[in-house]
């Protein structure tokens, strides 16, 4: 008797009412009070619905005979590019598109290799290389390597490069890449705090790629596949059709096919009123969006609720990081209507901004919003651009590095703002003539120049003679401390250059340049 | 060959050549073998720290030109560690609180206590009873940029150690001095050299240098670059020095465009933006220049200060000026307040195509 119970609560419930043992009892009340509980399933419904074939996949066909179309023409050899990189958010049917394409179009029981992030992948992607001919395999990345160190990074792209440039016949490949942002903090446009096509690969190597982008997944096409399940599912007999629906609207806003499932399988073992949404995390991108244009979701409202649920939502989404949405407004509320508006708005706008930044109050948000709303034509032509803010302010720490190290090493005496502002744009034009064709000398500080957006750093440095002094004090300063003594005093001579032993130092141009590098 | 900024710097306060009064003074001061802190101040480049140096030298001989530097580090409370640098002689110090960020007042606290705590001990002066130095000196440069409880802590140091330490505060200007440091200590004022006083250092300067000029008429000549360099005469002997380099003989004609500096050019630029295209396009342009500016560690009010003197000067009509001035003091106070310059810049140069409209 114990033993059935013990491995059919559900069924033997009824009749163990009556029993009159202890131990039934609390066994027999608690199915009771609770509603009938489903079968145990040990599937996970995300397993037991999986795709089998390609029209099976949750997904927009033109999207699938993109993506089709593309690694066709990378196994006959006929397209431009080596690697197609699937990118989009995540539930989107990237891995499973690529995978069940490749069973598709590759008729072998082996078709497929997957990477695996304890591989390394420079020996992987060697290996992969001989899966041609009759061993045809499509080469799949789902899984990175350690894209958050840098070195790990490096080596990555660095092995993509090669398998790009490398000189004979390849299998496809095909990266699937989960589009990330983090949004923490106010950190760079970064792989730190987003993990995108573009911080992942860098600029050079994205535009040697096929790249298709998957957006989250429209309503059309999961309404296909979760109403398979619904089909299917004995379960959803018992359940109110329209309770249903209204839960099944909130769940598609997700988008995310994968979390739909797992959540629709939760919910209807709980049976609760209440759904465990994933919680869809605008990013800022949107949120400056919505600021600028209001939102798309509220059309039917009137303007003033439009605007309202607009900067709601922001608001609660960015409540602890607004200043960072207030530099994103900033940098972008001129790409309106091709910035044909008047000033005054703009005056307005930035005016509140301002205020925003005395006080961390969402009055610039709300001010961009009621001021933008007067214009008539919301046409663009630029995309939305990164805030500049956190590029500026790495390269005024490499600026006031550098000025600094020289004051440290060379002129002791003159002040930071003298040395950046006055000398340091005298002192190269007096020296560069002194010693003329010997050394050559930059700005200090580096030369004034134009910052941009993108977060692909060109972070080459001019061959400068300032630093290579600044080196030189440095080891000095070095080899005196080892050798136990006090370190010099620096007196005005000392900021001569000595022209022998410079001389010397110089005649070796890769000595300088990995000491203009930084590497010594 | 060190710059002539350097070469000509003089050395003792006989040397110094313009503002005699101070000078006297200063003699006088270093005569009594004592004095109290001092608060210098004036612009940039009008020769305090020239001055200062002149008269520690009166005082203590020539060892406080030898000069060496050292790394101090500093853990915070937080458990950050903070690197200073100090730069020091035998008989004095001198730091600049601006390295150190908002842990200024503990670090200089912690610093002036354990210089304090040590006695000098003067053996070059044992013989001469008279001055008989047991203080040192500590130079704190960029004093305004001290924060309001450093400013505090600071106040109360003075009398607890005035026994072995002087202060020489040295800033640009004392608006932002709290009222106690400025009643402590001796205010002088070093203002900027005047024109003529310029012009006679930089041909002073062309006859040891043996600079050829193709005329005689060498006045006007050294007017330009004294008026190009604002009076700052750190400014003016660099230009003059780049000026000699570029051109083999200076000519009247010869090109003066090069003495004016790199970002004040791109600040003038701004400036004629906004005379000739105020539409918001512009705004996004300039946005991007400010930007560039700010990466170069080129301070936001220096910028906002430079743009308003531009735009003065390009824009003749006094009302606009007015209300330009009044704009540029609201948001150089936002400056202040405020976390991130580039809303505050912005905003005063959206409001300022403003006003500009409406009074065309």
């Amino acid at each position: 008797m114990s033993k059935r119970r013990k491995y059919q609560p559900v069924e033997s419930s009824f009749e163990q009412i009556d029993s009159d043992s202890d131990d039934s009892i609390i066994v027999s009340k608690s199915p009771s009070q609770s509603p009938p509980r489903p079968p145990p399933s040990s599937v996970q419904w995300i397993d037991k619905y999986a795709p089998i074939s390609t029209s099976d996949i949750c997904i927009n066909p033109t999207k699938l005979t993109q993506v089709r179309n593309a690694l066709t023409s990378m196994i006959n050899h006929t397209s431009t590019s080596r690697v197609l990189v699937l990118s989009g958010p995540s539930g989107c049917s990237k891995s499973t598109t690529a995978k069940l394409l490749a069973k598709e179009l590759i008729d072998s029981s082996d078709c497929l290799v997957e990477y695996n992030e304890t591989f390394d992948i420079e020996d992987f992607l060697s290996n992969c290389r001989y899966r041609i001919g009759p061993n045809l395999a499509v080469v799949l990345i789902e899984e990175l390597p350690n894209v958050f160190h840098a070195p790990t990074l490096e080596k990555f792209r660095n092995s993509l490069q090669q398998w790009i440039s490398y000189d004979g016949e390849l299998p496809p490949l095909v990266i699937c890449l989960t589009e990330i942002e983090y949004g923490e903090g106010e950190s760079w446009y970064n792989i730190e705090n987003t993990l995108t096509v573009d911080t992942v690969f860098g600029r050079s190597l994205a535009s040697q790629m096929n790249i298709i982008k998957f957006n989250p997944l429209a309503v059309r096409f999961l309404n296909k596949t979760i109403s398979n399940i619904v089909k299917n599912e004995p379960v959803f007999n018992k359940i109110n059709k329209v309770k249903l629906k209204s839960v099944l609207d909130q769940m598609y806003k997700v988008g995310d096919i994968r979390s739909i499932i797992s959540n629709l399988q939760l919910w209807t073992i709980l049976n609760s009123d209440t759904v465990c949404l994933r919680e869809n995390q605008i990013n800022l991108f949107h949120a400056i969006g919505k600021i600028l244009y209001s939102s798309s979701e509220f059309t039917h409202m009137n303007k003033e609720d439009v605007d309202h649920h607009s900067i709601d939502q922001v608001l609660s989404q960015f409540q602890d990081n607004l200043p960072l949405v207030n530099l994103g407004l900033l940098e972008n509320y001129h790409i309106l209507n091709t910035s044909q508006f008047p000033v005054q708005l703009a005056a307005d706008i930035t005016n509140d901004l301002s205020i925003s930044d005395i006080g961390v109050t969402d009055i610039g948000i709300r001010s961009a919003r009621v001021n933008l709303r007067k214009l008539t034509s919301t046409k663009r032509q630029d995309q939305i651009r990164f805030p500049k803010q956190f590029k500026m302010a790495r390269l005024a720490r490499i600026t006031a590095g550098q000025v600094r190290d020289y004051q440290r090493y060379i002129t002791p005496r003159s002040s930071f703002n003298d040395l950046n502002m006055i000398d340091g744009y005298f002192l190269p034009m007096i020296y560069n003539r002194r010693y003329k064709q010997r050394y050559s000398y930059n700005r200090l500080g580096g030369k004034f120049k134009k910052i941009y957006d993108d977060e692909v750093e060109d972070e080459r440095v001019d061959y400068d003679q300032f630093q290579d002094e600044i080196k030189r004090k440095k080891l000095e300063d070095v080899e005196l401390d080892s050798e136990g003594e006090l370190s010099d005093p620096i007196s005005e001579s000392d900021m001569e250059t000595d022209a022998d032993s410079e001389d010397g130092f110089s005649s070796d141009p890769e000595l300088d340049l990995l000491i203009s590098q930084g590497r010594i | 060959m060190s710059l002539w900024v350097d070469k000509y710097r003089p050395k003792t306060l006989d040397q110094l050549l313009y503002h005699d009064s101070i000078t006297q003074s200063l003699k006088a001061l270093s005569k009594s073998g004592d004095f109290p802190h001092l608060l210098i101040y004036g612009p940039s480049g009008a020769g305090k720290k020239t001055r200062i140096y002149c008269t520690l030298n009166e005082i203590f001989g020539s060892s406080v030109e030898k000069l060496k530097i050292d790394v101090k580090t500093f853990v915070t409370s937080s458990n950050r560690k903070l690197e200073f640098n100090v730069l020091s002689s035998p008989y004095h110090l001198e730091i600049t609180p601006s390295d150190m960020g908002n842990n200024d007042r503990v670090v200089i606290q912690d610093l002036l206590k354990d210089i304090a705590s040590t006695e000098q001990v003067d053996f070059n002066n044992q013989s001469s009873s008279k001055t008989k130095h047991r203080f040192k000196i500590v130079i704190i440069n960029e004093a305004d940029s001290l924060s309001r409880d450093a400013q505090a802590a600071l106040r109360r140091t003075m009398e607890k150690y005035s026994s072995n330490i002087r202060l020489i505060l040295v800033c640009n200007s004392i608006s932002n001095i709290i009222a106690p440091i400025k009643s402590r200590t001796l205010l002088v004022r070093i203002p900027s050299p005047s024109i003529t006083d310029i012009n006679s250092i930089l041909s002073n300067i062309s006859v040891k240098e043996g600079i050829k000029f193709s005329s005689n008429d060498l006045e006007p000549f050294y007017t330009k670059v004294s008026t190009a360099s604002n009076r700052n005469l750190r400014r003016a002997l660099l230009s003059f020095e780049t000026l000699t380099m570029q051109n083999e003989t200076i000519k009247p004609e010869t090109n003066l465009s090069i003495i004016n500096l790199d970002w004040e050019v791109i600040i003038k630029n701004i400036a004629n933006n906004i005379k000739t295209a105020r539409n918001v396009a512009t705004l996004a342009k300039i946005r991007t220049v400010f930007y560039e500016l700010l990466s170069h560690c080129i301070p936001a009010r220096i910028i906002l200060k430079t743009l308003l003197f531009n735009l003065i000067e390009i824009i003749p009509d006094v009302r606009v000026v007015q209300e330009l001035v009044n704009l540029a003091s609201v948001f150089d106070e936002r400056l202040s307040l405020g976390q991130k310059s580039i809303f505050h810049l912005e905003g005063f140069v959206a409001k300022s195509m403003v006003t500009i409209d409406q009074y065309n």
